[in-house]
């Protein structure tokens, strides 16, 4: 696992640093001007040194990849520039992630919740009605862009009917106690309801295969002999066994749930991380956006590792050997 | 397992699935591909019809009903209206014909076969004054029949040829509406003109002797006096509204004024060409956007870059994908080790994020910009191989034990002869399968980076319309939510990902038999 993250550590000093400013020869001090700046003002030229200084442009490469492998794992992520977000960006980072953490969170959880419920009865019940719409329903949620919906949703309930606001992040800014919390639960529910949309068409698929598969196991059959309820063969026999898959795929595709979360996150003004990221591409804030990244590949790697540990741990087969 | 090969043509045809899926996906090819010849407009020109138009065929709902689309009001010939002379005795008219360029007659909107080549030319003489007075020398006024919901905005104006401009301090041309209730609107007035708008009506101030001048107006930028009647809607003073908001039968008058001066004056010009456009509430098969740009054809380009990218992506990631399996899968150790770790790295990379940074380090360089989809291409074949690796990789392990090629390894059959006879066939199903599974995860990417990034390319994308429909969104609420807008692109990105997936399981379910029954 630490090879892994060594290695995307590696790869993302080369995305950030090798291939903009050795590959392409892009020169940091005519790069990170702001809009609107003109390249010969003061703050400017404090801007480009803190950049400069913060990547480590001013060292030979060598020495800068020593430098940034040590700052990656040491969480030193430097400073953040352009002026969206001031002081240290790991202070951001952890400023910002509950926001991510609270709306990815919920999102998993319903639609895991969701997911798991129809999956495993589309899969009983595989073939007839409920199952074909069920499936057509999730399989167009599931090919359906984040963006689209996020969009169709604050269009009707935001501009429209006004139920929500069309910016989170100003919706709830300032206010503190009860207030805050209020605000920030009615900010929550569009992007909440986006998210969950887009996320629970891919599980659901993945749930009802499995489920699919498990159905037609020998202890199944052996459950209906015994005659147990199918209530107790669905929600007991087949939802363990059947619930594992899902695990790995949402340790693969956080990934991809991280990236629909920016997407969603900056239609609505959520101010998580992926807004933050979206707003660091807007301001060229580097130090900000390769933090970022290695941060989500950091947790995917992890996630991975957790996933296959509780794979063992949820499935004794793989344990034994089975 | 030749004679199945052969027959998976058949097979896919009798798999319903799989021929939906093919079929939608041909047609989404044909747009593409025949996109100049499908549509009528370009992508990018504005005010095809007025801006947040709806499709026309809505208009056979109720909400709808009535909405008018583009259309003349009056006839382009001149000499056919009721032309009185005001200034008795000092005037006379006359028609002849002429041509006038169709590059000066475009604003007119009207089609090669409506244009009239008919003029009527006006000499007038005028008295010496000492104070400069206002003639009115010529009434020409036309009716014509409105019986549709009113417009968001019209155009309106005529042609005019100076032939002679003497002593005469100026001219201008007053245009004015009749309702059928009566009252009467000043389309144009002087005063108006000698502030903000005078130098595309008045001669002073712009019309050139001895060539065809546009006299154009609009009610969409404030040419009319919009203050003295409020504005209609976000920003754009949608009066068209209030002028054309009675049906019935309008009387139309032009009216051509002159200024005196000192000296004894005359005028002698033509005019020609006159016209009242009115600019669709209703157009096209999927209306318009906020500047009044046909969203059919930005619909239809945009299958071009979704299409291109995806496919291309997919068939190239996925051959690049398939190579790298074959090659774990039958080299075993050390090779096939390493080729699985780097698989197992590369899938753990987050593409989206790394796709922003890479288009904003693209996008600092003008020329690569300009090719900036096939760098987004190279982007997904670098980032889209690893999935389809580990599929063919499995798959050419468990070929590998089959009866059948350990036979031909006994009976001494090279590596080479093998993967070609054996390992080839064998997973040939599973390259064309994946192929049509990975389009749509290119697809869908490729818009959401045109939502992030609209700017990044000229030419009309899915992605980028829901961008500038969603940036729009605030004043789109009071257009009936332009959902026309909202629902076309998204639903084709839709509906393409979807025509993949189902052509890919079908695909799936042919060369591999025991996924049947599913």
């Amino acid at each position: 696992m630490f090879v892994v993250i060594f290695i995307v550590a590696v790869i993302n000093f080369i995305i950030f640093q090798v291939l903009p400013f050795t590959v392409m020869g892009i020169d940091p001090k005519t790069w990170f001007v702001p809009a609107g700046g003109t390249r010969n003002d003061v703050y400017i030229n404090q801007i480009r040194q803190q950049v400069i200084q913060s990547l480590g442009l001013d060292l030979p490469l060598d020495q800068r990849f020593f430098q940034y492998i040590i700052a990656m794992f040491t969480f030193n992520f430097g400073y953040n520039v352009g002026g969206a977000l001031e002081g240290p960006v790991i202070d951001t980072i952890i400023r910002f992630a509950p926001y991510t953490v609270l709306l990815l969170g919920t999102s998993t959880v319903i639609s895991f919740i969701i997911s798991i419920y129809l999956g495993i009865i589309s899969a009983h019940k595989r073939g007839r009605t409920f199952d074909k719409i069920s499936l057509i329903t999730f399989l167009f949620f599931y090919a359906m862009p984040s963006f689209w919906i996020g969009s169709l949703l604050l269009l009707f309930f935001a501009f429209g009917l006004k139920w929500a606001p069309p910016n989170a992040a100003a919706y709830f800014s300032g206010l503190s106690g009860i207030d805050y919390i209020l605000a920030l639960l009615k900010a929550l529910a569009l992007p909440l309801f986006s998210l969950t949309l887009i996320s629970v068409g891919g599980f659901y698929l993945i749930m009802r295969n499995s489920a699919i598969d498990v159905i037609t196991e020998d202890y199944i059959l052996m459950a209906k002999a015994k005659g147990l309820s199918t209530r107790k063969i669905l929600f007991k026999h087949i939802q363990r066994n059947s619930i594992l898959p899902l695990l790995t795929v949402f340790a693969i595709s956080l990934g991809f749930v991280l990236s629909g979360a920016i997407i969603t996150e900056t239609i609505f003004g959520w101010p998580g991380l992926g807004y933050w990221s979206f707003v660091a591409i807007d301001t060229l804030d580097f130090p900000f956006e390769q933090a970022f990244f290695f941060i989500v590949s950091v947790m995917v790697v992890v996630a991975n590792f957790i996933a296959d540990i509780l794979y063992g741990v949820l499935d004794p087969r793989i344990r034994t050997g089975w | 397992m030749p004679a199945r090969r052969q027959n998976a043509l058949k097979i896919l045809l009798k798999n319903k699935i799989g021929v939906t899926g093919l079929a939608i996906i041909l047609f989404f090819t044909f747009l593409a591909v025949f996109a100049p010849f499908i549509t009528s407009n370009d992508p990018n020109q504005v005010f095809v019809a007025n801006p947040w138009a709806i499709p026309q065929w809505a208009t056979i709902f109720p909400p709808y009903q009535g909405w008018p689309t583009n259309m003349q009001l009056v006839s382009s010939d001149i000499t056919s209206w009721n032309n009185v002379i005001i200034y008795h005795s000092h005037v006379t008219i006359s028609t002849g014909i002429a041509s006038i360029p169709n590059s000066i007659l475009a604003v007119s909107r009207y089609s090669s076969s409506e244009v009239s080549n008919k003029f009527l030319e006006i000499n007038v003489t005028l008295p010496a004054t000492d104070i400069p007075e206002n003639i009115a020398v010529l009434n020409s006024s036309t009716t014509f029949t409105y019986n549709f919901k009113p417009p968001y905005n019209f155009l309106f104006g005529l042609f005019v040829y100076p032939l002679e401009v003497k002593n005469v301090t100026d001219f201008y041309f007053l245009i004015t509406l009749k309702t059928p209730s009566g009252k009467v609107y000043h389309l144009t007035n002087y005063l108006i003109m000698a502030t903000s708008v005078q130098e595309v009506i008045s001669y002073r101030n712009g019309l050139s002797l001895n060539h065809w001048n546009p006299v154009s107006l609009t009610t969409i930028l404030p040419d009319v006096n919009v203050a003295a009647l409020g504005s209609g809607g976000e920003g754009i003073p949608n009066t068209g509204l209030i002028y054309l908001n009675e049906t019935g039968t309008y009387t139309y008058t032009i009216q051509l004024d002159a200024i005196t001066s000192s000296s004894v004056g005359f005028l002698s010009l033509r005019i020609s060409n006159p016209y009242l456009f009115v600019l669709g509430r209703a157009y096209g098969l999927m209306g318009t956007d906020f500047e009044g740009r046909d969203i059919w054809s930005q619909f239809v380009y945009g299958a071009r870059i979704s299409m291109e990218v995806g496919i291309l992506a997919g068939v190239f990631s996925v051959l690049v994908g398939a190579f790298l399996g074959l090659f774990a899968g039958f080299v075993e150790g050390i090779l096939s080790e390493v080729t699985m770790r780097i698989t197992d790295i590369f899938l753990v990379i987050p593409f989206l994020p790394l796709a922003i940074v890479f288009i904003t380090v693209i996008s600092q360089n003008a020329f690569l910009a300009q090719t900036i989809y096939f760098w987004l291409i190279v982007l997904f074949v670098i980032f889209g191989w690893p999935g389809v690796t580990r599929v063919i990789r499995s798959q050419v392990l468990s070929l590998k034990q089959r009866g059948y090629i350990e036979a031909a390894k006994v009976l001494g059959a090279k590596g080479r002869y093998i993967i070609r006879r054996h390992l080839l066939p064998g997973v040939m199903g599973l390259v064309y399968a994946n192929i049509a599974l990975s389009v749509p995860g290119f697809i869908l990417t490729e818009a959401a980076l045109d939502f992030l990034f609209p700017g990044v390319s000229e030419t009309p994308t899915w992605g980028r319309m829901l961008s500038e429909a969603f940036e729009h969104a605030a004043a789109a609420a009071y257009y009936d939510y332009a959902w026309w807008w909202f629902i076309f692109p998204g639903l084709a990105i839709v509906i393409v990902s979807l025509s993949f997936i189902m052509l890919g399981y079908a695909l799936d379910e042919i060369f591999n038999p025991r996924l049947r029954g599913r």
